[in-house]
């Protein structure tokens, strides 16, 4: 009783807070649209807590914290671009199906060896295909990733080693290829992370940091870009940030095609981006408390690898933002300016809300069993 | 299973602590001695009026230009060090 109560408080804080950050620029601006979003963002995120309870059975904690951050990323323009916070919530929408299709997709599809096998193939396809289409306009780098993980999962999960690093490195080289450094050290980092994690032998964990570590060292050392302008203006910008919301009317130091995550430093101040870190790390820990309940080797590999995709995101953006990595730094989890990527990051969460229904359902059958034996 | 747990959560806590630290790094870029003029533009080098007279100084509060004929013209007094 006292758990719901005081998560039925945690839901009506963030609720008001949503509704008041979009309710007050609306009433000095007039814009009708942020009038639209200081109702449609704290409605979607109470329906999003509400009904997949009953249809889905997400992880209620796991989907708050992600709401919460995307409700920051609609909110981080909405002072100095209105238009842009709109446009935000829109790409939020398909996203949100992709949390929906990850959680459904673990829960019921049972992964055997060929299509392990079929789902890499497919995944080198989705990272091959924009060396081969050059017009193409979007990334597909982490949707290929996602799918991979899979394939890898299931292969370390049967003991299937060779098939897995196969994969691994296939993938690797594909990003490598096409210069996206930073995804290649995402990538890297966590294969070698989930050799060490599910493989019982040393010499595979070996083999798998000799490999990719040699690779993506490389890797960085070839395609590693200037960042000390970048680093210095970024120095800049954090020093100018508030300590606490921009004063009114908001000079922006930004252009809108900035990062979400520092435009909601400079609008709101230090402390709300403090406070986004913090929701990446509840998130993480509440992901890995998912996968130390799984029973099945596979979606203890599949909701370690997501977790390991999403944090080293994080980690490798605040590297590159504070000019410890010389790369030009992506975008925060779950705070994308691009379509695929939060529609990757939100599937992530459905895969980790998938296996943490099938540890309840695990749960639940265990019940029914010792009840059966009594 | 077990061991694969123990690494889980060894994997998570370095995670986090790895993030945590790098808002660290933030803290200590805000307080860089180069975003603290950032943060206070309106700090720039004004000379004093007691060692610089009034005359001097520009309206704007910039340094006058220096002029070789004003080094040149400094009386032979000036180096006197015998007084002192």
């Amino acid at each position: 009783m006292k758990s719901k109560s005081s998560r039925a408080r945690v839901c009506a804080v963030l609720l008001v807070l949503f509704a008041v950050v979009f309710l007050l620029p609306a009433s000095r601006t007039g814009n009708i649209h942020l009038y639209i979003l200081s109702v449609a963002v704290p409605c979607g995120i109470l329906l999003l807590l509400l009904l997949p309870a009953g249809i889905f059975a997400l992880d209620r904690p796991l989907i708050a914290a992600a709401m919460s951050l995307c409700g920051f990323s609609i909110m981080a323009p909405v002072l100095a671009f209105p238009d842009e916070a709109v446009v935000q919530g829109t790409r939020c929408i398909p996203a949100l199906f992709f949390l929906l299709a990850g959680s459904v997709v673990v829960r019921s599809i049972r992964f055997s060896k060929v299509s392990a096998a079929i789902t890499g193939i497919f995944s080198l396809v989705m990272l091959t295909a924009p060396l081969l289409f050059s017009p193409l306009s979007f990334s597909l780098t982490e949707g290929g990733t996602v799918l991979m993980l899979f394939a890898v999962s299931v292969f370390l999960a049967h003991r299937l080693r060779l098939p897995a690093l196969f994969f691994s490195l296939s993938a690797l080289a594909l990003i490598s290829i096409r210069q996206e450094t930073g995804s290649a050290l995402i990538w890297a980092v966590t294969v070698v992370l989930l050799f060490w994690a599910a493989s019982d032998s040393l010499f595979w964990s070996v083999l798998s940091l000799i490999l990719c570590g040699g690779f993506s060292a490389a890797v960085f050392i070839l395609f590693r870009g200037d960042s000390s302008e970048v680093y210095d203006s970024l120095v800049m910008r954090f020093a100018s940030m508030p300590l606490f919301l921009a004063e009114w009317p908001v000079k922006s130091l930004s252009s809108s095609s900035d990062s979400l995550f520092i435009l909601l430093g400079e609008q709101f101040g230090l402390i709300i981006l403090f406070c986004s870190l913090l929701l990446l790390c509840l998130l993480l820990i509440r992901a890995a408390s998912v996968s130390l309940h799984t029973r099945k080797a596979f979606h203890a590999s599949l909701s370690l690898g997501a977790l390991l995709l999403l944090g080293l995101k994080g980690l490798l953006f605040l590297l590159s933002l504070t000019g410890i990595l010389p790369l030009s730094p992506g975008s925060f989890p779950l705070m994308s300016a691009s379509i695929p990527e939060l529609c990757a990051d939100f599937f992530m969460l459905g895969i980790i809300s998938g296996v943490s229904v099938r540890n309840d359902l695990d749960l639940a059958e265990d019940a029914r069993l010792s009840m059966l034996a009594h | 299973m077990k061991a694969m747990r123990y690494r889980i959560r060894i994997i998570t806590l370095a995670l986090v602590c790895a993030l945590l630290f790098s808002a660290l790094f933030i803290v200590r870029s805000v307080f860089l001695p180069s975003g603290m003029i950032a943060d206070h533009p309106e700090i720039t080098p004004e000379p004093s009026s007691s060692v610089f007279p009034e005359s001097t100084s520009t309206p704007s509060g910039q340094w006058p230009p220096l002029l070789i004929e004003d080094v040149t013209s400094v009386p032979e007094s000036f180096f006197d060090t015998s007084g002192l």
